[in-house]
């Protein structure tokens, strides 16, 4: 799903051809993204679209040719006229007289005949790889093959050929999304660009290259010297479309200025976002600053101690821990304020415990929903659901951005903080805080070897980009703590030619034992438990649950036909099951014995006076039932990497080892797994109970300025009179 | 020595009256560090100028009363209204038509008074620790006559003619560790000190004494509100909310009356740029770029 909707959308038809446009958010100045070459369409402004989209109007539109808009078969559709007169007209259909207007490539060279033309129109201009062919030649590659003669080969930059992009479209796609992403680890990006590639064709792209537009070098210098308006030139030095002596000449023309961003290549807006967009931001606010207001500064020593703690909201384990970390963290710092960065339905347990919300907390785009939209059967395939978190993660991260520019806190915390930890490393200039990463699971690994060879790829290439991120910036984390030991972890690689995952976490993190919300020792007598919980004794008492998500139904509803069956041999038997907030308990099948609930307050109380349980592999409530010791058999997501892996990694160190499979969890298989359960004797190894204060004791040695375990020594001593005297 | 000398120092007469100027860099705008009390001199700026300098260009001016300016006795010639002709001269004298205007203490109130009658002069104003008739004067000030001979010598009792003469420098060290309130501000304070024992006590009374617009509208109150008004270019008004020279309501009534964003400096003292140059500097530096957009 998208970060952002759009709050208007709607078409401007001209001469027959109808063009789509989106309009996202309001207040001046608007801000217009301009489309371009029509092999690609308006979502690739989408991490810009969220972050500007806070502060006021984005105009979007698809070119015609791609997208929702129109692909027209006469060549003159596609003049450049054509595509200035669509910004005109889709500026007009949104209600907007004046933008800063936004372009790469041809976007750059409709954008400056429309601010030469239209000047009253534009506030100012931005340029991506000004695609402004007269300016300067054209890359010596791009001369070297005819675009229209039949060649003999179709190797590299030949491939830039009528004939082989007939031939051959989705080779040439791949092609051109290639070297437009020519940085290390930009598969996301690139497969973007050949999805949008390919809901266009061929014939659309060729009709556009013979189109008439701006082409000698008199008629562009011409248009770019007409410019009035601010002009800004964002040129990747290793572009291999657009030379970088185009953005250096429209620079001269223009008297605008020019970022040149190193190591860069065609499509900075998607490679280098958070980059781009400051840079904008910058850009828009010399031109128009904003209205200045009343602002609070506090002189550094009056200052109070302040935390933001970044809770991952995938699940709601994370936040259970979260909260007994900070616990234990303001008994060692006395005085600190934390401050929540969380979402629904996370913030709901905040809320109830009495947290502090950072107040800009709801302009996140949601993550949970992303999720759910995931999510089908037992399916969730959760690396390639993260994956597509791409633009959630450009937009959460701006707004991180900002609000720690406004407040200057002491320290920066993140539980899976990803967004966070992946930005700050492609950003390191923008770190102004102590920052703390914690995570219960280290890297990827595929849930499909054999059968996903691209999966395997993929998930290897964005274990490298970590590893080679922690490299170049080993400081960038203060500290980075394993929610666990090492001996927890897969004892494998984390790819082919990578380095094994538990001997790379020995180097790169402190480990501090897998964190319980609970202290285990109060939880030792089921019986005891059961009377205080209203379950009374003499029964077999079994437990379902699935976590916070929707994607458990289908394994609920094999429980409850599973369950049924048990009752033939064990008629006494009662099932609690816990459907979680977004499955309706009354959407599942009535069986005598089974009571089904959406929410159970401390679950974990609940767990732990069961006869046995069948669960979802979340690590939370597995490492629940360890905790308390009860028999339980596990079902991971059949396309859940962390489940797959990594959390029966775990449960196998602990000695549970019930692991059931999806597909061949049949309701018989139900009912024998829950009938040899009860009763049965389990032999796990204890969970540790100091997790959380050894947490606690690493984070506030960085707030307090010593090591681990010693006090911190507090000036004591009287401030000196505040009279000098100077004789 | 100074991180920055001036690249050109000269002086303006006026009544016969020298005042003292220095120039630093050459860029634009001009920004005009103004004098505050002639308890100290342009020193105060030390912490802005070598960074201004890399910018902009940079006039200062020592008041009359201190630093390489004259020191007349006659209370007439410390009147407010004699510092604004200072400023304008020093203009002037260095073809500087328009300028940012910058003051804390009574350089704030300069800066006001040259905004409101010389628009065409002033591009902008920063005012931090302003005095201004506005807001209330702090309660402590109010108890002891500066006229008077006092039986005590303690805390504000030392504002006092007699006791000046008595023992300058103890007042000194009074009036400068009331200036900064912050903790660990001995350098700043022994600075001043040494600033205050540049001049004397009887140069200090005349500016005591002196009568000038400010005292007018003291007088007057029902048009200081109408003066502010009259201000239309940018300011920003900057004060800390553990001023113990100027009220922190001065500072909020300045900004309500003007319109101009306020930063508050939470526990921040009198002399702000003197004590937390960084953050006043960017602050500074953000005003003058927003109103003066750099190419």
């Amino acid at each position: 799903m998208r970060a952002r909707y759009p709050d208007h959308e709607g078409y401007v038809e001209r001469d027959g051809v109808k063009v789509f446009y989106e309009v996202f958010g309001e207040g001046e100045p608007a801000l217009l993204l301009m489309p371009t070459w029509p092999i690609i369409h308006s979502r690739m402004w989408k991490g810009q679209v969220p972050y500007f989209a806070r502060y006021s109007r984005v105009i979007t539109f698809d070119p015609r040719g791609n997208g929702r808009s129109d692909r027209p078969k006469n060549p003159l559709a596609y003049a450049d006229d054509e595509y200035v007169a669509d910004a005109l007209g889709v500026m007009k259909a949104a209600g907007t007289e004046r933008a800063f207007v936004v372009g790469l490539c041809p976007g750059v060279r409709w954008s400056v005949q429309l601010a030469a033309k239209y000047p009253e129109s534009v506030l100012g201009l931005v340029a991506i790889a000004p695609g402004v062919p007269g300016l300067t030649p054209p890359h010596a590659h791009r001369q070297q093959f005819s675009f229209n003669d039949v060649l003999d080969t179709d190797e590299g930059w030949a491939k830039h050929n009528r004939h082989y992009m007939l031939r051959d479209y989705q080779g040439y796609a791949e092609w051109h999304s290639n070297w437009m992403m020519i940085e290390p680890h930009s598969t996301k990006p690139y497969d973007d660009l050949i999805e949008w590639a390919l809901q266009t064709n061929a014939q659309t792209l060729l009709l556009t290259v013979e189109a008439p537009g701006l082409s000698t070098k008199d008629e562009a210098e011409r248009v770019c010297r007409q410019i009035r308006c601010p002009v800004l030139i964002i040129h990747g030095d290793r572009d291999l479309c657009q030379p970088h002596s185009r953005a250096e000449r429209l620079a001269e023309l223009t008297g605008g200025k020019l970022v040149t961003l190193k190591g860069a290549g065609h499509g900075p807006m998607a490679r280098h976002p958070v980059a781009v967009n400051l840079l904008m931001k910058d850009f828009i606010n010399s031109v128009l600053p904003p209205e200045p207001r009343h602002v609070t500064w506090h002189h550094a020593l009056t200052r109070p101690k302040r935390a933001i703690f970044v809770s991952s909201s995938i699940g709601l384990g994370h936040i259970q821990r979260d909260l007994a970390i900070a616990r234990e963290l303001r008994a060692l710092v006395p005085g600190l304020e934390i401050d929540w960065w969380a979402q629904h339905p996370v913030t709901e347990v905040l809320k109830a415990a009495g947290e502090t919300i950072h107040p800009q907390n709801h302009l996140q785009a949601l993550e949970s929903a992303h999720w759910e939209e995931e999510a089908s059967q037992h399916e969730l395939h959760a690396f390639y659901a993260f994956r597509r978190m791409d633009e959630i993660f450009v937009a959460n991260f701006m707004l991180f951005h900002d609000i720690t520019r406004e407040t200057p806190y002491d320290i920066w915390i993140g539980d899976e903080s990803w967004e966070v930890d992946y930005f700050l490393h492609e950003n390191p200039e923008l770190k102004t805080a102590p920052y703390v990463f914690l995570t219960d699971v280290i890297g990827f690994l595929p849930v499909d070897p054999e059968g996903d060879p691209r999966e395997v790829t993929l998930c290897a290439d964005y274990n490298a980009e970590m590893i080679e991120q922690r490299a170049r910036y080993p400081r960038l984390r203060d500290l980075s703590l394993y929610i666990g030991e090492y001996d927890e972890l897969p004892d494998v690689p984390f790819g082919p030619g990578l380095p094994n995952i538990r001997d790379w976490a020995r180097d790169w993190f402190t480990p501090v034992g897998y964190v319980l919300p609970f202290d285990p020792l109060e939880y030792q007598d089921p019986a005891k438990l059961r009377a205080r919980l209203g379950y009374g004794t003499g029964y077999p008492l079994l437990f379902a649950a699935v976590g916070g998500t929707g994607v458990g139904r289908n394994l609920l509803e094999r429980v409850v036909d599973g369950f049924a069956l048990l009752r033939e041999t064990m008629p006494d038997a009662r099932m609690v099951m816990v459907t979680g907030p977004r499955i309706e308990p009354n959407d599942l099948p009535e069986v005598p014995g089974l009571e089904k609930r959406a929410y159970v307050h401390n679950l974990f109380e609940h767990l732990a006076c069961a006869d046995a349980a069948i669960v979802q592999s979340g690590l939370s409530t597995t490492m629940e039932l360890v905790a308390t010791r009860r028999p339980f058999a596990y079902v991971p997501l059949r396309k859940h990497w962390e489940q797959q892996n990594y959390v029966t990694y775990r449960l196998r160190h602990y000695g549970a080892r019930n692991r059931l499979e999806y597909a061949d969890l049949t309701p018989r298989r139900v009912a024998e797994t829950l009938q040899g359960l009860v009763g049965s004797r389990v032999g796990y190894r204890e969970v540790p109970r100091d997790s959380a204060r050894r947490a606690a004791l690493q984070i506030a040695g960085l707030l307090s300025g010593t090591r681990p375990g010693t006090q911190s020594s507090a000036v004591t001593r009287q401030p000196v009179d505040a009279t000098v005297r100077t004789r | 020595m100074r991180p920055r000398y001036p690249d050109q120092e000269g002086y303006i007469e006026r009544g016969g009256v020298r005042t003292a100027y220095e120039i630093y860099g050459n860029g634009t705008p001009t920004v005009l560090f103004l004098p505050a009390w002639a308890i100290g001199h342009s020193r105060f700026w030390k912490g802005q100028i070598p960074y201004f300098a890399r910018h902009y260009r940079v006039i200062t001016f020592d008041p009359r009363g201190n630093g390489k300016s004259g020191r007349p006795l006659d209370p007439a010639a410390y009147a407010d209204t004699e510092y604004v002709a200072d400023a304008l001269a020093v203009m002037d004298e260095t073809q500087t038509n328009r300028a940012v205007m910058v003051g804390f203490s009574m350089g704030g109130w300069l800066a006001a008074i040259l905004a409101a009658h010389y628009p065409d002069r002033v591009l902008g104003a920063v005012v931090t620790g302003s005095i201004s008739p506005l807001g209330q004067m702090l309660p402590e000030r109010t108890v002891n006559r500066f006229d008077e001979p006092l039986e005590i010598e303690e805390g504000w009792a030392k504002h006092n003619r007699y006791y000046w003469r008595k023992d300058y420098r103890g007042f000194l060290e009074f009036f400068y560790s009331k200036m900064f309130t912050e903790p660990h501000s001995t350098k700043q304070i022994e600075d001043g000190v040494s600033w205050g024992l540049e001049t004397t006590p009887e140069v200090l009374i005349a500016t005591h004494d002196s009568r000038g617009f400010s005292e007018y509208l003291k007088e007057h109150l029902e048009e200081a509100l109408p003066f502010y008004r009259s201000i239309h270019c940018p300011v920003l008004v900057i004060h800390g909310d553990q001023d113990a020279i100027v009220s922190y309501t001065r500072g909020i009534a300045i900004a309500e009356a003007t319109g101009a964003p306020l930063v508050t400096i939470v526990g921040g003292g009198h002399h702000n740029f003197g004590r937390d140059p960084v953050k006043t500097n960017l602050l500074l530096r953000e005003f003058i770029d927003r109103i003066c957009p750099q190419s």
